[in-house]
């Protein structure tokens, strides 16, 4: 492997994303030049220095191999995090090295979980920039980089497909750069359109831009406290609901909505089940709500949980209400929507729904041809028959979920969590939903947990985010040949 | 245009890049030393700020103490023992004067702390000392006491003292003790900007250290790889040429001096053949 080829690369994603931080740093200025400036400033400037260097040295190359695209990304995951954490440790506040670390991972791989208990005394330059984390690791730190860096050849093909999921690529029928552009109109689109709802509605620009980058990465990082439920709006939750929803679905899929394609929104399986189940879900909570006399009306108990199910299942994790308060039914079924979260090809994490639709029809299958041993029956995902590498893979992908879960809520109970608090944790971060429920609930934060745990909880979250086999390939790459 | 950006950036000379590589550090270096010296200066006149404020905290105890002091020992000889000397009103005027504008300082000061309330007590107990001590001056306490007791005037005024006006003195010692011993309080806020100041001023030069240990160890690797293993490659393979007649062949694919030498050892071997 070359390295040095590996930390160009490494080193053109920290220049980028030193440029995010200049932006931050132009939102401090914009403000009055408030507390935020120089630590985002400063962070900049240094990010770009250690990002040039490597250039210096090393020419461009087109070509890089399998192994150095799998070494690029997830070096780029890594490096991004910790240059991540530069504008909280210089600011202060309540950033130790510890929170600084956990909030920079809970942002770049979209979690949204945070140590802040007062996330209003950030001055807005930072704000910004704890957005623009989530907002870049929405669609992946390298892809964003793949899209400003001209002539990359094989390589660029290489990158994105180590960062994309692979069940993701399946409903792209493009070349890898047609990919790319696709994944960044969508994502931008998104984003601008949420802005300009948002503001319409009320929020300051400051707020709709915050909140819209958050929403379209999946993050759920807000800029107040009291998340969504201060602006106690039932036109900006909808539109949020909105937006969370089409955030998670495939891009690939949404893109051909747009452009009158045939592999459109209307005529995929996967979003048919994704919404149907999200309905479903949402009418049981509120009834389960009515009836256990947590909400007056039904109708007030739908607009909440039709919210938390849509902020939940697509990993997002906003709030508007107290959901440990709430019935042990409608905790069970958010539970299930915290493991199996958006569609994959969107920004959402967790299992993703294409691989529960895949899971459950390789059961039938499997009670079926006990019932006839002679039948030969394939499983089909809209319409494409899925090969038996991809079922193998999906299989494979939902028992390393399983096992890391329980390794995850093993470790959270030996630091003395309880059980609820242990599982929803682990789940909440390996899925990338950022709240769970009990200490770590939707109006609670991370903030109490030992520092081990914050440790154990970042590395979950980046586990989730580089879809399990991503992030454990590294313990492994003397091996890879 | 963005090749001819990138073509003008391109570094191919190996003594460019050593010598930016270098400048890199000597920039980084400079960078972190003088993000050292801005902090340190900041802390330092944050410290600065605090001790002043500390030692004008202080020098404001004394000046009420003092006035305090005037006023009691000139009203305490007029009153018990009867002298009523010119000396004895200026001092209780003087102290007056000075309770007044020592007590107003010390409210401003405790304004802009988290116990603002602290501050009405110390200027109400001054103000009260104070009017006691020029109604004596007035002699509205003489006549007051003798209306009322119908005895020797310097035994009421005794009385007074003893009752009235000695227990104002005490309140306002105590406040004054209150002032002194919670100059900490008052200095509570600015104590934490400083530690918050401290933290600030490590943080950025300690990234720093840790940003430029990377480049550092960036170099070494560049340096080895770059420069070092070249040299030795080509040593090897001059080595086997020369030893074992082996085709000259080192599989270098820069282009910078290291190839240049390469490509007239090659030019040189071919010549001799």
């Amino acid at each position: 492997m070359r390295i040095d080829v590996v930390l160009r690369y490494i080193g053109m994603v920290l220049q980028f994303i030193a440029a995010f931080m200049l932006a931050a740093a132009g939102v401090s200025m914009h403000n009055g030049f408030d507390s935020g400036f120089y630590p985002l400033l400063l962070s900049a400037l240094i990010t770009a220095f250690l990002g040039l260097f490597p250039m210096i040295f090393v020419d461009r190359t087109t070509e890089v191999k399998t192994k150095e695209g799998y070494a690029i990304v997830v070096g780029s995951w890594l490096v991004a995090c910790v240059v991540g954490t530069f504008p909280y440790l210089i600011w202060g506040g309540e950033f130790s090295l510890m929170n600084a670390w956990f909030e920079s991972v809970s942002g770049f791989t979209t979690t949204g979980a945070s140590i802040l208990n007062d996330i209003e005394s950030l001055p807005q330059g930072l704000l910004f920039w704890r957005s623009a984390t989530a907002w870049i690791g929405g669609i992946g730190v390298v892809m964003f980089a793949l899209v400003i860096l001209p002539s990359m050849g094989h390589s660029r093909h290489m990158l994105s497909s180590q960062e994309l999921s692979s069940i993701a690529k399946d409903n792209f029928h493009y070349r890898s750069k047609v990919i790319i552009r696709i994944l960044i109109f969508v994502y931008l689109s998104l984003t601008i359109c949420t802005t300009l709802l948002l503001k319409y509605e009320g929020m300051s620009w400051h707020d709709a831009v915050n909140h819209a980058m958050s929403t379209c990465s999946t993050c759920g990082f807000s800029t107040k406290n009291s998340s969504i439920a201060y602006f106690d709006s039932v036109n900006i939750e909808m539109i949020l609901i909105g937006s969370m929803v089409l955030s998670a679905i495939h891009f690939g899929v949404l893109y051909a909505t747009i452009t009158g394609r045939r592999n459109n929104l209307f005529r995929s399986e996967i979003v048919r089940v994704y919404l149907g189940m999200m309905a479903v879900i949402s009418i049981i909570i509120a009834i389960s709500l009515v009836s256990d006399n947590v909400y007056d009306s039904f109708g007030e108990a739908l607009r909440h949980s039709t919210f938390q199910v849509a902020s939940i299942t697509t990993t997002s994790g906003f709030a508007t209400v107290d959901t440990n308060t709430w019935t042990p039914i409608a905790i069970i079924l958010l539970i299930f929507c915290m493991v199996v979260c958006g569609c994959a090809g969107s920004t959402s994490g967790g299992l993703k729904v294409d691989r529960l639709v895949i899971s459950a029809k390789i059961i039938r299958n499997r009670i079926k041809v006990q019932q006839h041993p002679n039948a030969i029956l394939r499983v089909k995902v809209n319409g494409v028959v899925q090969d038996s590498s991809t079922q193998n893979l999906v299989t494979t992908f939902v028992i390393a979920y399983i096992l890391l879960a329980l390794i995850g809520t093993f470790t959270y109970t030996l630091f003395g969590c309880d059980l609820e608090t242990a599982f929803t944790a682990t789940i909440a971060c390996m899925s990338n939903v950022g709240p769970g429920f009990g200490e770590v609930g939707s109006m609670g934060n991370y903030s109490d947990l030992p520092a081990m745990l914050k440790l154990v909880s970042t590395a979950l979250m980046l586990i989730g985010r580089l879809e399990i086999f991503g992030f454990l390939q590294l313990f492994f790459m003397k091996s890879w040949k | 245009m963005w090749n001819k950006i990138r073509d003008f950036f391109r570094v191919e000379s190996l003594t460019t890049r050593v010598r930016l590589a270098f400048m890199s550090i000597i920039v980084l270096l400079l960078f972190s030393g003088a993000m050292s010296l801005l902090e340190l200066e900041r802390v330092s006149a944050d410290t600065e700020e605090i001790l002043m404020a500390s030692k004008s905290n202080a020098d404001l105890t004394n000046e009420m103490l003092t006035a305090l002091e005037m006023q009691n020992d000139a009203v305490e000889l007029m009153s018990i023992y009867g002298d009523d000397i010119s000396t004895h009103r200026v001092n209780c005027e003087l102290g007056i004067a000075n309770l007044h504008q020592a007590s107003e300082a010390a409210r401003a000061i405790m304004q802009r702390t988290e116990t603002p309330m602290a501050a009405d007590s110390l200027v109400i107990c001054a103000g009260n000392v104070n009017s006691h001590t020029k109604r004596y001056l007035k002699g509205e306490v003489e006549s007051e006491v003798r209306l009322i007791s119908e005895i020797d005037t310097l035994y009421s005024t005794q009385q007074w003292y003893i009752e009235v006006y000695k227990p104002a003195v005490s309140d306002m010692s105590h406040q004054i003790k209150k002032y002194m011993t919670g100059s900490h309080n008052t200095l509570g806020p600015d104590v934490n900007d400083l530690s918050h100041t401290a933290r600030r001023a490590v943080t950025p030069v300690f990234i720093t250290l840790v940003v430029m240990i990377a480049i550092v160890m960036m170099f070494y690797f560049f340096f080895m790889l770059y420069i070092v293993k070249p040299i030795k490659r080509i040593d090897r393979s001059l080595g086997a040429y020369l030893t074992y007649k082996m085709p000259f062949d080192d599989g270098i694919r820069s282009h910078d001096e290291i190839r240049r030498v390469r490509d007239k050892i090659a030019a040189l071997i071919s010549k001799i053949r």
